[in-house]
């Protein structure tokens, strides 16, 4: 029977495409997921911390790995990449309903670091009907973001929303996380 | 004198400078503790995965590749580019790494040029569908065996399922399989005395098609509903067994840039026609930038009571070299994944 235990941690994932089990990101360690305080979503969002209902999201963070341990030793600094999601609405009306999504790629001193590509697909949904599918796919660039609002005189009901971000840098791992969030 | 002293200063702070370098270059290269650590204790027949990890700290997903027999699995191939000889057939491993707290089942299946083929898998006789169990953390590789194909210029593509036989009727399940739950992983290859990437001709589909319109919501992807063009997505449904059920395959290329796709329905993970009246299991579209249509699409519902998962995949660019990086901006800009809709429960029942 050909079935080999991997025995190394990180192993070489590059162009290795991953399935959203709950994400499809990198099989490596070193992922951070947080679902974020009103006081740090707003940073991403500009939403009011204190009044806006459902502002945090869910954020995921890595530190792009080398494809060869050999290369530990280079000089160059390793990009930061985050992928974020954040439904939420004003406290003042039930309209709009926003949803902001962001791949970012930065240096360790937060600077934009440009990698060969970054993209973000951003799939919203209300009560199971489909209300925003869109994506945006940079090259040689450090951000990609989609930026949903949706007004009407009732936005009641249970969102949801779901993005599909992708990471890629030559000489590193890849990185397609997944990152979600509600709003009810 | 002096100078000798001087160059047995100089030589005496060059070594210390060269050991602070080792020193530090020492921290930077020693390997963190691993989050997770998985053992494998064999007796008799039987093998035992057990798992530590600091749940904490890991973090879950799940990759997939397929390496030819020369490469090590801790090496990624730098080519999708495969060539075999006439009457060969193709031999490659598949590696899974599950990083879950918990064991999953995958099946797996292949398509050759877009039609479900039958293949070894994992010393497995010929068989259209496969089934991986992986424990918490494991990550293993599979040889697979592909029968002799014609010459020339062909795709395959292996793809996984994760927990197929989850059949759960609820909404938020449903929803939680758009685009999830199912990873692949594409080859070219040539057969023979082909010496470059030449696919054959695409035959689009001819089929009754109706526009949605440019202002249609969805972009880049596909959606099932039960009306065309509709933006309500279709989770389940009871169904009559041995009877037609109709739905509507929905597909968009996004505003800004067309996309090509072949897109491939399965009934309980097996090629099924895009309708009664037609062989086609199989159809192939070129959209311009904001085309968005509805396929009018229907299955034969079998007889056997239970869930049935009905799933339609959406696979960019079919038959384009994986290699070329000349490849047009218009396609480039294309999502480049093969994604799965949701999977549509289709519950028979008794009555």
């Amino acid at each position: 029977m050909e079935r080999h235990a991997a025995r190394i941690m990180l192993a070489a994932l590059a162009l290795t495409p991953m399935v959203s089990a709950v994400s499809p990101e990198s099989s490596d360690s070193g992922v951070i997921t947080q679902h974020l305080s009103p006081a740090e979503g707003a940073k991403w969002t500009g939403a009011d911390p204190e009044k806006d209902i459902g502002v945090g999201g869910m954020l995921k963070m890595k530190t792009a790995v080398k494809k060869s341990n050999l290369s530990t030793l280079a000089i160059t600094e390793a990009p930061h990449w985050s992928a974020y999601t954040d439904l939420w609405r004003n406290w003042w009306s039930a309209s709009p309903v926003y949803c902001d999504a962001y791949s970012r790629s930065r240096t360790g001193s937060g600077s934009a670091y440009d990698i060969n590509k970054i993209a973000l697909r951003e799939r919203v949904w209300r009560d199971g009907s489909l209300y925003n599918d869109q994506t945006q796919t940079k090259y040689n660039s450090a951000d990609a973001q989609v930026n949903y609002q949706y007004s009407n005189w009732y936005t009641g009901g249970t969102w949801t929303a779901q993005s599909d971000h992708t990471f890629e840098l030559s000489g590193y791992t890849s990185w397609y996380p997944v990152t979600t969030d509600s709003l009810t | 004198m002096k100078i000798l002293k001087l160059c047995t200063v100089v030589t005496l702070f060059g070594l210390i400078g060269i050991l602070v370098i080792l020193a530090i270059s020492g921290i930077l290269i020693s390997p963190k503790p691993p989050l997770w650590a998985m053992t494998q204790n064999t007796s008799g027949n039987d093998t035992v995965y057990s798992t530590t990890y600091n749940k904490d700290q890991v973090t879950e997903s799940f990759g997939i590749k397929i390496f030819p027999n020369s490469a090590g699995q801790n090496e990624t191939p730098s080519t999708a580019l495969r060539k075999i000889g006439q009457n060969e057939s193709l031999e490659e491993y598949l590696w899974v790494s599950n990083q879950m707290t918990k064991s999953n089942e995958f099946l797996i299946f292949g398509l050759l040029d877009y039609q479900q083929i039958p293949f070894e898998f994992n010393d497995s006789i010929l068989k259209l569908h496969h089934t991986i169990h992986m424990a918490p953390f494991e990550e293993s590789s599979f040889r697979f065996k592909v029968p002799p194909m014609e010459n020339g210029t062909h795709d395959f593509e292996l793809f996984l399922v994760m927990n197929p036989n989850q059949h759960s009727l609820n909404d938020s399940f449903r929803l939680s399989t758009d685009q999830a739950l199912l990873g692949s992983r594409r080859i070219n290859i040539l057969v023979g005395n082909a010496t470059q990437y030449s696919p054959p001709p695409v035959i689009k589909y001819i089929g009754p098609i109706q526009s949605c319109g440019s202002g249609y919501v969805l972009n880049d992807g596909l959606l099932l509903t039960t009306k065309s063009c509709d933006n309500k997505a279709l989770f389940s449904d009871h169904v009559n067994p041995q009877k037609t059920y109709d739905y509507s395959i929905n597909i968009a290329a996004d505003k800004n840039y067309p996309v090509s796709v072949a897109i491939v329905p399965l009934l309980d993970y097996y090629q099924v026609p895009l309708a009664m009246n037609t062989k086609e299991n199989v159809a192939f579209f070129n959209l311009s930038a904001g085309e968005k249509i509805a396929v009018r699409a229907n299955i034969f519902v079998p007889k056997e009571e239970g869930v049935h998962e009905l799933l339609v995949l959406w696979i960019p660019q079919p038959y384009v070299s994986l290699d070329d990086d000349l490849r047009s901006e218009q396609l480039y800009h294309q999502w480049a994944t093969s994604e799965p809709s949701i999977r549509v429960g289709l519950s028979v029942g008794s009555g």
